[in-house]
């Protein structure tokens, strides 16, 4: 056990941006092909700021166009910076049989080594599981054959030394990820009282892989940075809608239970972190303490590009990074 | 990829085709090659990008009607699809399935509307078998789509409209073919009764391809092209001009505006 707690010695803050999921609105309908353009010109923007990583999310059948299908554009991306890590965050494993991962991971591995980020999760919307044929109750089981098939001898040498993390929200998934050999990336319903907990418990339990990166325990957060409270509290509103129409895939009903989808969107809403530099340093500040190394900051709620996110993101990188001990652009290199 | 797909759209060619036309190929499954497509769409802005598929690879169709999906997206509607047919039934209906998507795939029983879904019902009260539209759509309102056919030279036909296209193997050597080799790829061409000629590099050595791509815009683009009797005096000049580096292949400022 000691010998495991080494090898999870907390490496350098990683922060990284999200979650590009490639989607076109109604708060902000724009022409589909714009979406992908904008990704990759935000992308080299997170680039030249400093930041580490670019993260992903993928959904199916959803009228934005939700991103299906991260390998092509996580090559688009790759193309698009040179130091920047892309991520899928995360990848629904039950939907992809794992020769189609190693497929897609030997790809980007030729077009850009070790700068993708396997990051998979169990899915949860029944559609999804309807459409691919795939019963909801399996995805727990499909997930761990896959992961040990993806980490098995005869899939591990297509896909190289993988950085193989799991997103999750529950012990469980905590355990899957240490099972694994992986990194662990923590939903945003994980509030930050537990982080250290998880942490714990994933660090206790961590079996050692070969090769490939350091694990790491990160936290996805909402966030939204501007020294004007207006700024803040347009972004803040934009979150809240956000989440009111994506609480949709929560619940069974979601034309007769609105007044539950607009509480879940409030809950979800306090776990944001939104403010001034000074206010998201101290709130950042706590789940750092409370032991993640990886931040995973989505500011690529529905409908926010343009300037304002350019504001957060230059914010994030001159007056709030420097507070969490690192350089104000050039990290990560 | 990501270095030659911006090199081809620079000297003027009109797509490139990414993955295997013949099977057993190295890199050859079907989400390998449509990753390494999109490095090539995210580079690239005019250039067609044509993915080679035998749909038979890691994805089920569902997955590879979501990544075709994405790609025309990415490409803003720049997809085309060559594919190696398989000889089941299965392989037809598998095509239909991807190409109809997105107006609509079959849910499993988790995915039956749900009571509550009063649009779900027939008149006469029956729940319909669900289905749900594939997104992303293409921006296209039709993908391109031509099928591998068994000829020698290979050859491709199309799905429901275009012409053929002819694929013919990069001599390597000479680096730049002759009037002769020209006429000789134009021949091809013609018998086959395609309008498109693809030169296949995957023979060529992968530090030689973009000199290759060189070519192919400089000599044998113009020369697949031009009418018939101005073959000979193209060649001649494009040769040339490729060949000479004179002080004419960039003005003496940079940007003499």
């Amino acid at each position: 056990m000691t010998q495991q707690r080494e090898q999870t010695t907390v490496p350098p803050l990683e922060v990284g941006l999200g979650f590009w999921s490639m989607q076109s609105t109604y708060m902000r309908p724009i022409p589909r092909a714009q979406v992908y353009r904008e990704a990759a010109d935000e992308a080299r923007l997170a680039e030249r700021l400093g930041f580490d990583t670019l993260w992903m999310g993928e959904h199916h059948m959803s009228y934005d166009g939700y991103c299906p299908s991260l390998f092509p554009p996580a090559a688009g991306l790759l193309t698009a910076t040179s130091r920047l890590r892309i991520a899928s965050g995360v990848m629904v494993l039950p939907f992809h049989p794992a020769r189609r991962v190693a497929e897609g991971c030997a790809a980007l591995t030729s077009l850009a080594p070790d700068r993708f980020r396997l990051a998979v999760g169990i899915g949860y919307r029944p559609v999804e599981f309807a459409a691919a044929g795939v019963r909801l109750a399996d995805r727990a089981a499909l997930t761990d054959d896959r992961l040990a098939e993806l980490r098995g001898p005869e899939l591990s040498g297509r896909m190289g030394p993988t950085d193989l993390w799991v997103g999750t929200g529950v012990s469980g998934g905590v355990a899957r990820a240490a099972r694994f050999g992986a990194s662990v990336l923590l939903m945003p319903t994980v509030a930050s009282r537990k982080v250290a907990a998880l942490r714990q418990q994933w660090s206790d339990e961590l079996v050692p892989v070969a090769g490939g990166p350091v694990p790491r325990l990160g936290v996805m957060r909402e966030c939204w940075v501007d020294t004007d409270p207006g700024m803040v509290d347009w972004a803040r509103g934009r979150l809240t809608e956000m989440w009111r129409h994506y609480s949709n895939f929560w619940v069974d009903d979601p034309v007769a239970r609105r007044a539950r989808r607009d509480e879940l969107a409030e809950q979800m809403g306090r776990q944001a972190l939104f403010g001034s530099p000074d206010e998201v340093v101290d709130r950042l500040g706590r789940l750092i303490e409370a032991g993640s190394d990886t931040l995973a900051l989505r500011v690529r709620f529905d409908g926010v590009s343009g300037g304002a996110l350019r504001r957060c993101l230059r914010l994030l990188a001159e007056r709030v990074l420097p507070q969490l001990g690192r350089p104000a652009s050039g990290v990560g290199t | 990829m990501a270095r030659l797909a911006p090199l081809a759209e620079a000297h003027n060619l009109d797509a490139i085709l990414v993955g295997a036309v013949r099977d057993g190929m190295p890199d050859s499954d079907d989400t390998y090659v449509v990753t390494a497509a999109a490095a090539a769409a995210g580079r690239t802005r005019y250039l067609r990008i044509a993915v080679a598929m035998d749909l038979r690879g890691s994805a089920s169709p569902l997955r590879v009607a979501e990544d075709l999906g994405v790609l025309d997206v990415m490409s803003n509607g720049r997809l085309e699809l060559v594919l190696r047919p398989g000889a089941e039934p299965a392989w037809t209906r598998d095509l239909e399935a991807i190409l109809g998507a997105w107006t609509g795939w079959p849910l499993a029983d988790s995915g039956t509307p749900a009571a509550h879904m009063p649009e779900a019902r027939t008149p006469e009260g029956r729940t319909p078998a669900a289905r749900k539209p594939v997104t992303p759509s293409p921006v296209q309102p039709e993908i391109p789509v031509w099928l591998m056919t068994a000829t020698e030279p290979a050859t491709a036909r199309p799905q429901s409209r275009g012409s053929s296209i002819v694929f013919v193997d990069w001599p390597g050597t000479p680096m730049i073919p002759d009037a002769d080799a020209l006429r000789e790829m134009r021949r091809a061409r013609d018998d086959a009764g395609a309008a498109t000629v693809v030169v296949d590099l995957a023979g060529t050595p992968p530090e030689r391809r973009a000199d290759a791509v060189r070519v192919l815009g400089t000599v044998v683009g113009p020369c697949l092209r031009c009418p018939d009797d101005e073959v000979g005096i193209l060649a001649l000049d494009a040769t040339d001009w490729l060949l000479r580096r004179t002080e004419l292949h960039r003005p003496p400022l940079e940007d003499p505006e």
